[in-house]
């Protein structure tokens, strides 16, 4: 008896398998796995001259590492990834983009607003805290509908994924974390331009 | 002596010099005077009044508010005097117009140090004070004029300032309205509170004890 082997894909289940003398075997293909200390593509002259050894006529073909063997079986996987994440980086950058864009015009909408809270006692910090918390209002919002998108979406998705289940807490948890900081930024700079409001020129401004 | 300028002078960079909107300015203001600032457009009556309310930071000179020296502070030090002593009526009223009266009252006691339940207390006492209790729930906009420049008259003082500005608190209201104004702020002159105000108005002028002049950034000497 033997443990469980995945020879066909990393996804696939293991199926059931009777391990048979190769005397037994009708097929004309044979692979041989070499276990190594060290480099194993520098055992690979040695084993060519093994193989010819007992036969010079036998046909030597597709010389792997093992690493090189599970890369290319996850190819399409690593494809499909390197795409979607290229996607949700374009799509992270247009979020953060577009809340900059935003908090920037609600800012100018609100000069006069901060002008006369700015003359009423508000200090930098409270602008600050007002625009900011304007800007995580809006991300909080949109984070909300956001979850509650992927959480029925992400099933649709489960095929393709390995390893992970496709309500992962710990996922969504860190795209939750770095979404809230990606606005925390996007909002940071117009609030930072919203305390250099000078009063009396805000109050003019209508 | 509640304020004390000494030399304050205003400038703005143009081209290679400078445009002067204040020159030379000495005045005192003793606590418990209404002051009325009088002069053409563009002699530096609203500069003069925003710099001693500490919403402009940028003047030369010496400037001694209760003893303090106000020359020497920095932006935030000079907006914490004015949260504690300064109040400021402005032409324009500057209510928030999202926010009712009540909230629009509740704004300057937010940005000092006051519990939220305190808070209450003090806006329906100001709120009863200047018989605005009916309308604490109304929006600027459903108010006349004279209303809003009560509500902004109210904001000022509620946080018992110890001297109220007043930039052309008449200029946008009718006569009754503009009286009913000024009898609020003889009031609180009675009652302690120093004003200084802005206005052409001679008739506003009268309801106070001095009038301060001035031309082309000029004090005029009397």
């Amino acid at each position: 008896m033997v443990r469980n082997v995945k020879s066909s894909s990393l996804e696939a289940a293991p199926r059931p398998q009777v391990y048979r003398p190769f005397l037994q075997n009708t097929q004309n293909e044979m692979t041989i796995l070499i276990r190594a200390e060290g480099d194993p593509l520098k055992l690979v002259a040695a084993a060519r001259a093994e193989i010819g050894a007992v036969d010079p006529n036998q046909p030597i073909d597709n010389v792997r590492t093992m690493e090189q063997v599970v890369s290319q079986s996850v190819a399409r996987r690593r494809f499909q990834m390197l795409l979607l994440g290229l996607f949700a980086t374009v799509a992270l950058v247009l979020t953060m983009v577009g809340l900059y864009g935003v908090i920037s015009y609600s800012v100018s909408q609100r000069t006069h607003e901060i002008g006369i809270r700015m003359a009423l006692g508000a200090q930098q910090g409270d602008v600050l805290r007002m625009v900011v918390g304007q800007g995580l209002r809006l991300a909080m919002f949109g984070l909300g509908a956001g979850l509650a998108a992927a959480l029925l979406l992400t099933r649709v998705l489960s095929s393709m994924l390995y390893g992970v289940s496709p309500t992962d807490p710990a996922t969504f948890a860190g795209v939750s974390f770095l979404l809230a900081v990606v606005a925390l930024a996007a909002s940071y700079f117009p609030a930072r331009r919203a305390t250099k409001v000078d009063p009396m020129v805000a109050l003019r401004h209508e | 002596m509640m304020i004390k300028l000494r030399n304050l002078e205003k400038a703005y960079a143009t081209g290679y010099g400078k445009t002067y909107v204040l020159r030379r300015i000495d005045l005192d203001i003793e606590e418990g005077e209404f002051v009325t600032i009088m002069g053409p457009s563009g002699a530096g009556k609203s500069t003069l009044l925003s710099i001693l309310g500490m919403l402009d930071g940028a003047w030369t000179g010496e400037f001694y508010f209760l003893e303090q020296v106000v020359h020497k502070m920095n932006n935030k030090q000079r907006v914490e005097l004015n949260k504690r002593y300064i109040g400021f009526v402005f032409q324009s009223y500057h209510l928030l117009d999202n926010l009712t009266v009540y909230e629009n009252l509740d704004i300057p006691l937010s940005y000092r140090d006051i519990k939220s339940s305190e808070r209450s207390g003090i806006v329906c006492d100001i709120l009863d004070r200047f018989q605005m209790v009916g309308k604490k729930d109304l929006y600027p906009s459903q108010l006349s004029g004279g209303q809003q420049q009560l509500v902004a008259v109210a904001r000022a003082v509620i946080a018992n300032p110890k001297l109220l500005l007043a930039d052309e608190p008449t200029g946008n209201l009718h006569s009754a309205q503009g009286k009913e104004i000024m009898e609020w702020f003889k009031k609180l002159n009675d009652a302690g509170t120093t004003i200084v105000q802005v206005t052409h108005s001679e008739v506003n002028a009268a309801y106070g004890n001095r009038i301060v002049r001035l031309a082309d950034g000029w004090l005029v000497k009397e």
